[in-house]
């Protein structure tokens, strides 16, 4: 199933994450690079074809490693709080989705998009009533420590871009993973590491000494593997602990569906989104269905419907 | 999702033995999955299926633009076994104050939510509580309701009072539903009543100042910037031309070293450059909102006739209603001064001669376009 997409409204970068991860790969393959270099110079290896595949092998390590390493950090650090910390709202969800599939490609989030518009409900703030907020705030107002000086609208692509608020409940499977691949791929570096100075080590017994070059050839290449394959298996572990995580959260699967054309109530953590400079409500902590489908868009007062389940004349979740 | 709980109910009769149930979990989720593929995004019980105790709350209908009532559906004061209304209590004479809560939710109940009932000086948006009892309601799903009550003796100064309750609830699905005031006076008929109102200025500081955006203290840059520019130094450092064998212990643990140098030199300069750029709030007149010290008054004559379920239509329950006779707040839109605690507004009705049926007239209060309070007159005529 998938899950529902965004643009960001420009300036505003979708991408921002994305590009963060790949200077983080760039830098790190750099660094392996010059390592690579480094150490022919430090053993006056000849300058030729073996060193310059070397170098090229060590910046896939270092690609490697800076890749998991930065999905992993740029992950975890990627969602900023902000004042007041728990929102509610009530709009029309106009999508619905799980973004299911293998990380780091998916996420596994549940993920809805509000319309900030009606008909038939407009995007309305509910709480808290204790500060001054208004939806507009909610939307654009970037959090502290966010490195941003304004967030910006999300547009739904599926729906004629038209402006949305992001809302999610974060999956483990995201978490965990983008932990494992990070672990995966250091271990999976050094193991690579360990595996090429041992293999040094053996054939220089049994050849006399091999050249430094290759010896360095050896070791890049059997970091830049550890590092890749490490990464992947690491990201895949712990996606599949993430995934036992939420099985366990949720064992008996009494939970409700929400489709399209629902208007729901949404109450969680509002939170600035770096990686698409925007913000959102992540991890919703509680969703109402006040009602679905007809009953609420051939409703002549639909946000009179909402009251009626805020103040219990009605019930939440659509009539029977 | 009929399928997808009937196989859940399946797990719970196998599932018996409780000193093995995560290892009976696990063997069920790993080998006997339900299946899956419902058109429909199904969200876990801990976030969709919670208890949500609420109460007549005119803050959350004024945040969807329905009408209201500050004659709370939901509070009654008794004297003597007689209903009260709040506008003519006596001094230093014991209430029995009943709350009415509700729970929108049809699965859960909503056991031990906690009930603050408090008196808050007549007016709108008065912040000063005066706590009279915490209660504990246990209300059973919709449409089951708890009555909670209460004694409360009122003040030795008479006055006017609002009685204010407030819900809590550790799982409460909404928490957006859970205040609701009772705020009524009367006014005996003359050609023209003049009622003063005080409208308490919510926030005299101006606007809570939040600090947003800027301020990122870049540990990317630190630990992938100045951390590998140490690295690199330390690497350098270490090595020597015409060594003729792969350093790299030696050299390793000077890159290591030049690292961590490199890294907490790296975020003392980083946290310089994000305290450099740190700002403060900006005017909410940036997001199109009224400032913060402006409040809008409204006048109607709404009046909220209560029903539930299919009985409940919003289309009626919510029709506003104009102010029944000319009625007029002034002024009707000012701006509080710096550190001004309130301001006395009046209410003006003109009342007909002729005897009639009372009305009211609901006084709804917005600070800085946020909902702030407001107070249900009633007038009344010779015949009413």
């Amino acid at each position: 199933m998938a899950g529902c997409d965004t643009k960001t409204k420009e300036p505003g970068n979708y991408n921002w994450s994305a590009d963060r991860i790949t200077a983080w790969a760039l830098g790190a393959g750099g660094a392996g690079a010059a390592w690579a270099i480094l150490e022919a110079i430090a053993a006056a290896a000849p300058f030729g074809w073996m060193v310059i595949l070397a170098a090229v092998l060590a910046f896939v390590a270092g690609a490697g490693v800076g890749f998991w390493l930065g999905n992993g950090v740029e992950w975890f650090v990627r969602l900023k709080e902000q004042n007041p910390k728990t929102i509610t709202v009530s709009g029309m969800v106009i999508c619905a989705g799980k973004n299911s599939g293998v990380p780091p490609f998916y996420d596994n989030d549940w993920t809805f998009n509000l319309a900030h518009s009606g008909p038939p409900v407009d995007l309305t703030l509910l709480g808290p009533n204790n500060v001054p907020l208004s939806i507009g705030e909610v939307l654009t107002r970037a959090a502290p420590g966010s490195g941003q000086s304004q967030s910006y609208f999300s547009l739904d692509p599926n729906n004629g871009m038209r402006p949305v608020f992001h809302c999610e409940i974060g999956s483990a499977i995201g978490d965990w993973a983008a932990a494992g691949g990070a672990v995966g791929s250091v271990a999976g570096a050094a193991v690579g590491i360990a595996a090429g100075i041992a293999a040094c080590g053996v054939l220089g017994i049994f050849t006399f000494g091999i050249g430094a070059a290759l010896c360095l050839l050896i070791v890049a290449a059997l970091a830049a593997a550890g590092a890749w394959a490490g990464g992947f298996a690491g990201n895949l572990v712990g996606g599949g602990i993430g995934w036992l995580v939420d099985e366990f959260s949720d064992f008996d699967k009494n939970g409700k569906a929400i489709t399209q054309d629902c208007v729901v109530s949404l109450t969680g953590t509002w939170v600035t989104d770096k990686s698409h400079q925007h913000n959102e409500i992540h991890d919703i902590s509680s969703s109402q269905i006040i009602e679905c489908g007809d009953a609420i868009k051939d409703s002549t007062r639909p946000q009179g419907i909402v009251g009626l389940v805020g103040i219990g004349r009605h019930p939440n979740g659509p009539d029977p | 999702m009929q399928v997808m709980a009937n196989e859940a109910a399946a797990r719970r009769t196998v599932c018996r033995w409780a000193w093995l149930e995560w290892l009976c979990r696990l063997y069920q989720i790993l080998f006997d999955r339900p299946n899956r593929g419902d058109p429909c995004v199904y969200i876990p019980e801990r976030i969709s299926n919670r208890p949500d105790p609420c109460i007549y709350d005119q803050f959350l209908l004024m945040r969807l633009n329905q009408s209201v009532t500050w004659d709370n559906p939901d509070v009654a004061l008794f004297l003597d076994g007689v209903e009260q209304y709040t506008y003519d209590l006596k001094a230093a004479t014991k209430y029995r104050v009943v709350i009415t809560v509700h729970n929108s939710s049809r699965d859960k109940a909503a056991i031990g939510t906690s009930v603050d009932v408090r008196w808050i000086e007549f007016g709108a948006g008065g912040q000063i509580r005066h706590p009279i009892q915490t209660l504990t309601a246990n209300v059973p799903v919709w449409p089951g309701v708890a009555q909670v009550e209460t004694v409360w003796e009122t003040p030795p100064t008479p006055g006017h009072y609002c009685i204010e309750v407030e819900l809590a609830h550790p799982n409460d699905g909404n928490p957006a539903n859970n205040i609701g005031w009772n705020n009524t006076q009367v006014k005996a008929a003359a050609s023209q009543v003049r009622t003063p109102v005080r409208i308490f200025n919510r926030w005299p500081q101006g606007c809570p100042p939040v600090h947003e955006g800027g301020g990122e203290t870049s540990l990317v840059r630190t630990f992938g910037g100045w951390g590998v520019l140490g690295a690199l130094g330390g690497y350098s450092s270490s090595f020597q031309i015409g060594h003729h064998e792969l350093a790299l212990g030696r050299s390793g643990s000077y890159a290591l070293a030049g690292y961590l140098v490199g890294a907490l030199f790296g975020y003392a300069v980083e946290a310089l450059r994000a305290h450099s750029r740190r700002q403060p709030a900006r005017d909410r007149q940036v997001y199109d909102e009224p400032p913060c010290h402006m409040v809008e008054l409204f006048v109607d004559s709404y009046v909220f006739k209560d029903a539930v379920g299919k009985q409940a239509d919003p289309a009626s329950m919510f029709a506003p209603r104009p102010p029944a006779w000319p009625a007029q707040v002034e002024p009707r839109l000012f701006h509080f001064a710096p550190n001004e605690a309130y301001r006395d507004v009046m209410l003006i009705v003109d009342a007909p001669n002729e005897r009639g049926a009372p009305e009211v007239f609901n006084v709804n209060a917005f600070q800085g376009g946020i909902p702030a309070g407001g107070v249900t007159v009633t007038v009344t005529r010779g015949g009413g």
